[in-house]
């Protein structure tokens, strides 16, 4: 395993508006659980009962026979498959909650003869609709109203899970803390909401309003990512690495020059957005894409207004003379207990 | 691949000075940290990217199930890696000496002999043994952890080895590293022994398995291949033309010839094909979402909303009773039927069996044979009724014929059924023919539990010792043992234990029927009069069907108890 540390989590006093971030972002999803919870459960439910699925399915079906819409191939390839089993119902079932016409055109049209199923699909998805109106991540993130521009603002403060929330918190607290240390707080804030906004947009651009709605900081923090790459971008940054073996070199760091990171992440994203069928996928590449090349803007423009106007914040000091071991327990445990013994005893 | 040269001799080996000292030797963990980053930060990324339309057809593949389409991803994927990480090592190693990743390492590949660079060929077949190790779990690198120079089976075959730049105190392998090499190489060895046995073993068996399995799959799709034999020998009425292939399925269904999902999916196939509904159409969906109460119930509300005056409707009606066990309204509905037709008859026979009115089934029996489709499901229910209506003897003739021509799932179910009745009050001296025909099949009773009540009938009946252990497992039902322990106390042990046991099963609500009514027998002729007439109210809150079944016996029991025994005709159970 390889991983970006740079110079680790710094403290409050010096990355503060980080920590501001970060807390904001906690806040919201503790709000957000507080009455999501149930309503996720109920949603769930309701969205993958099997005779409202296989009802979904047929009348999506139908409905993608009677018009040409704009749904991608390899959905309508399916549709005139001519499969009638379960599964083949339920797949397309699945499908027609990312198609936005049929959830707003469907249920006012006859498209199923079946009266029995029909009733029972559009109840359902009347129930599912005012799920949606009180859920949070439809409240705050990026859907079916593209031109709502304050979501495209509170849609990055706010996350699915836990496990989403601390997948992106964990670069936004190394990456933010270094960037800020750079170009200060304020500046920080404005970098992270534009670039924010900006991957709505380009996510909007590329991909045209979802029904699924884009929420996470992670568009964001790309932007974060690529402005802090282009800035110091042949500055050292260090990387830990570590294997699972029971050796005493089993880790370490390496210095490698910080526009890796972002050639890395944008091979990532590319790779991401490229192979991503149009009906499948949770993660949104393209918002990603649209961050860190906002980001790399932002970068070139304080690079070029510095070379100018301040050419002696262009010349970092190398932050990683002192020990960063010790701020953390296992690495102050590994060399104090193993590492010194050892070199001393040979 | 170096051939060791016989007139080699240390003379002829190169200067030791131009060879690099072991002072220099790389670090195992450095050239696994060098290969982690190459691989995770270099070679990853433009993977993802290369491959990234045939991930996209790879999705589509899975999606519109073209496994053509998958297979041919799936090797483009194993492709493009093997050939980008081969790329990547040749071109780095023979140009810079050193990878990406070997370079933060300060590490660099050289000839063995000489310290030079290796040549192109030796780059590129180095680059494709490393590769071949690395798809090898890494086996093939471990050769580093047990020789002197640390050197991998790529470089033992390229005659290379890799330095550090810098001295790093190198040093020769512990023996415990060795040690670990060849634990591990003994235990992969091991691995593959077992796994080359197993794969012969399958291979061996692979024939009568392929049997097993087309037979498993010949049934599974011969079910639903039933609905379309079963159009073409179907019965006409006077008007029709061709019969309504949504009926067929449905008769069959009811019969028990095919399961629910060819009934949803004629259903459904009706549906994509015709503008309206039919009322049976709705009727078929309610027994196909039979699971799903509220559904269920909302298909048959509209089974009569569609046709107030179909053959459905009624048949809705009755369904409607049976699912709140009102059976006398059940019998009132069948009685005044304007409409019956085939599925309403199978229907009504399965009900009158049911409630122990054979007479009835019997007439309804008549009223539909001839029918080539529900023949087997007939014949099975005509030795049945027979049987209750106490022709014994021209049920055991039916039932011999049946047991000769039918398929093998309605034997076992006539088989252990007729055993179960004619065994049921006492054994007779030579087993009957139901038996008899069951102790000569080898069928497994686990999920069956009238089967399971017969085998302990043709054991007890057999004359030989009854090995109830063996018993005790036929079936997987926990009650199961306690039925076979009752039966065993029964026989000779604690009788009053024995009573416990078979109140304990006969008036728990959640055991099989089967097991219930065999409690039910074994408690008749165990309990003395006075708990017999203590618990006979109880009785008779039993279900109607159970009741029906048990009054006879008891009535038999208590007039033998009293000396009164009834003369048994000829054609009457014993």
């Amino acid at each position: 395993m390889i991983f970006p540390l740079l110079s680790g989590f710094l403290s409050f006093r010096r990355a503060p508006v980080t920590w501001l971030i970060f807390i904001l972002n906690a806040a919201v999803l503790m709000w957000g659980w507080s009455f999501a919870w149930s309503v996720n459960e109920r949603l769930d439910d309701l969205m993958n009962e099997e005779f409202f699925l296989q009802t979904q399915g047929h009348v999506y079906e139908n409905y993608l026979k009677e018009r040409a819409t704009l749904t991608p191939d390899v959905v309508r390839e399916l549709a005139s498959s001519g499969a009638s089993d379960t599964q083949h119902f339920r797949l397309m079932g699945h499908l027609a909650f990312r198609d936005d016409d049929f959830i707003q055109q469907a249920p006012s049209e006859h498209l199923y003869s079946d009266e029995v199923a029909v009733k029972h699909w559009k109840s359902q998805l009347l129930q599912i609709g005012d799920l949606e109106s009180v859920h949070p991540s439809f409240l705050l993130g990026v859907s079916k109203d593209p031109v709502n521009f304050g979501q495209w603002v509170t849609y990055i403060f706010s996350h699915t899970s836990g496990w989403h929330f601390f997948g992106n918190m964990l670069f936004l607290l190394i990456f933010g803390a270094a960037l800020e240390e750079v170009i200060g707080g304020l500046a920080l804030m404005v970098v992270f909401v534009m670039t924010g906004v900006f991957a709505a947009g380009f996510f909007l651009f590329v991909n045209g309003p979802t029904t699924a709605p884009l929420i996470g900081a992670s568009g964001a923090i790309s932007g974060v990512m690529a402005m802090y790459s282009v800035l110091c971008w042949n500055r050292p940054t260090r990387y830990v690495y570590w294997y699972f073996l029971p050796t005493r070199d089993s880790m370490g760091f390496v210095f490698l020059p910080a526009w890796t990171i972002l050639v890395m992440w944008l091979l990532g994203d590319l790779a991401g957005q490229l192979g991503n069928l149009e009906v499948m996928g949770g993660v949104a590449h393209a918002a990603h894409l649209g961050g860190d090349l906002a980001g790399a803007i932002c970068g070139v423009l304080v690079t070029l207004m510095w070379k100018k106007t301040a050419p002696h914040r262009l010349r970092f000091k190398d932050g990683f003379t002192h020990e960063m071991w010790r701020l953390y327990p296992f690495f102050n445990w590994y060399y104090t207990r193993i590492r010194k013994p050892a070199a001393k005893a040979s | 691949m170096v051939i060791p040269d016989p007139n080699w001799s240390p003379a002829d080996a190169p200067p030791v000075a131009n060879r690099p000292t072991l002072k220099y030797t790389a670090k195992p963990i450095d050239r696994l940290a060098a290969q982690v980053f190459d691989v995770g930060v270099v070679i990853a990324p433009i993977f993802l990217l290369a491959t990234a339309r045939f991930k996209v057809m790879l999705y589509h593949g899975f999606l519109v199930e073209n496994q053509e389409e998958v297979v041919l991803a799936s090797i483009a994927h194993a492709c493009m890696g093997v050939v980008l990480f081969i790329a990547y090592h040749f071109f780095c190693n023979l140009y810079f000496q050193t990878t990406l990743g070997k370079h933060l390492f300060r590490l660099k590949v050289v000839d063995v002999w000489t310290g030079e660079p290796l040549n192109a060929w030796r780059s590129l077949g180095r680059a494709v043994v490393s590769a071949a190790s690395f798809l090898s779990f890494g086996l093939a690198f471990l050769p580093m952890l047990s020789n002197d120079r640390r050197r991998a089976l790529a470089d033992l075959c390229f005659d290379s080895e890799v330095v550090s730049r810098k001295p790093n105190n190198g040093v020769i392998p512990h023996r415990n590293e060795k040690w670990l090499v060849r634990g591990v190489y003994g235990l992969a060895t091991l691995i593959l022994l077992f796994a080359s046995l197993s794969l012969c073993r399958s291979v061996l068996s692979y024939s009568s398995n392929q049997e097993d399995l087309s037979a498993w799959f010949m049934d599974r799709a011969s079910k639903c291949e039933s609905i379309d034999e079963a159009m073409a020998q179907w019965p006409l009425g006077k008007d029709e033309h061709k019969a309504s292939r949504l009926r067929v399925s449905l008769a069959l269904y009811a019969a028990g010839i095919v399961d629910r999902k060819c009934l949803q999916s004629e259903a459904d196939n009706e549906a994509s094909f015709s503008n309206e509904p039919t009322a049976l159409y709705y009727l078929a969906q309610s027994f196909a979402h039979s699971d799903e109460t509220d559904i269920s119930d909302s298909y048959l509300k509209q089974v009569c909303d569609q046709d107030a005056q179909s053959s459905s409707c009624e048949l809705s009606q009755i369904v409607s009773a049976w699912s709140q066990e009102d059976w006398l309204r059940m019998d009132q509905a069948f009685s005044q039927m304007k409409h019956p037709d085939v599925v309403a008859a199978v229907w009504a026979i399965r009900h009158f069996m049911k409630q122990g009115q054979p007479e009835q089934a019997f007439s309804w029996i008549k009223r539909v044979s001839p029918n080539k489709a529900l023949g087997n499901f007939l014949q099975v229910q005509r030795v049945k009724a027979l049987w209750l209506m106490n022709h014994t003897s021209e049920a055991q003739i039916g039932a011999l014929q049946a047991l000769e021509s039918l398929p093998e799932d309605w034997q076992v179910d006539l088989a252990s059924w007729m055993c179960t009745q004619e065994t049921s009050l006492e054994c007779k001296k030579d087993v009957s023919l139901s038996c008899r025909w069951l102790q000569g099949q080898k069928f497994s009773a686990q999920d069956d539990p009238s089967l399971a009540v017969a085998m302990l009938h043709v054991s007890e009946c057999s004359g030989d010792a009854v090995k109830y252990s063996e018993l005790s497992e036929i079936n997987t039902l926990s009650s199961w043992p306690l039925l076979v322990r009752l039966v065993k106390e029964q026989k000779g042990g604690d009788k009053s234990l024995a009573l416990k046991l078979a109140e304990k099963i006969a008036y728990d609500e959640n055991e099989p029927e089967d097991f219930r009514l065999e409690a039910f027998r074994r408690y008749i002729k165990l309990a003395d009069n006075r708990t017999l007439t203590r618990s006979l109210p109880e009785m008779k809150k039993l279900p109607q069907a159970m009741w029906r079944e048990l009054q006879p016996r008891l009535v038999q029991e208590l007039d033998h108890r009293s000396g009164n025994r009834m003369p048994a005709s000829e054609d009457q159970e014993p």
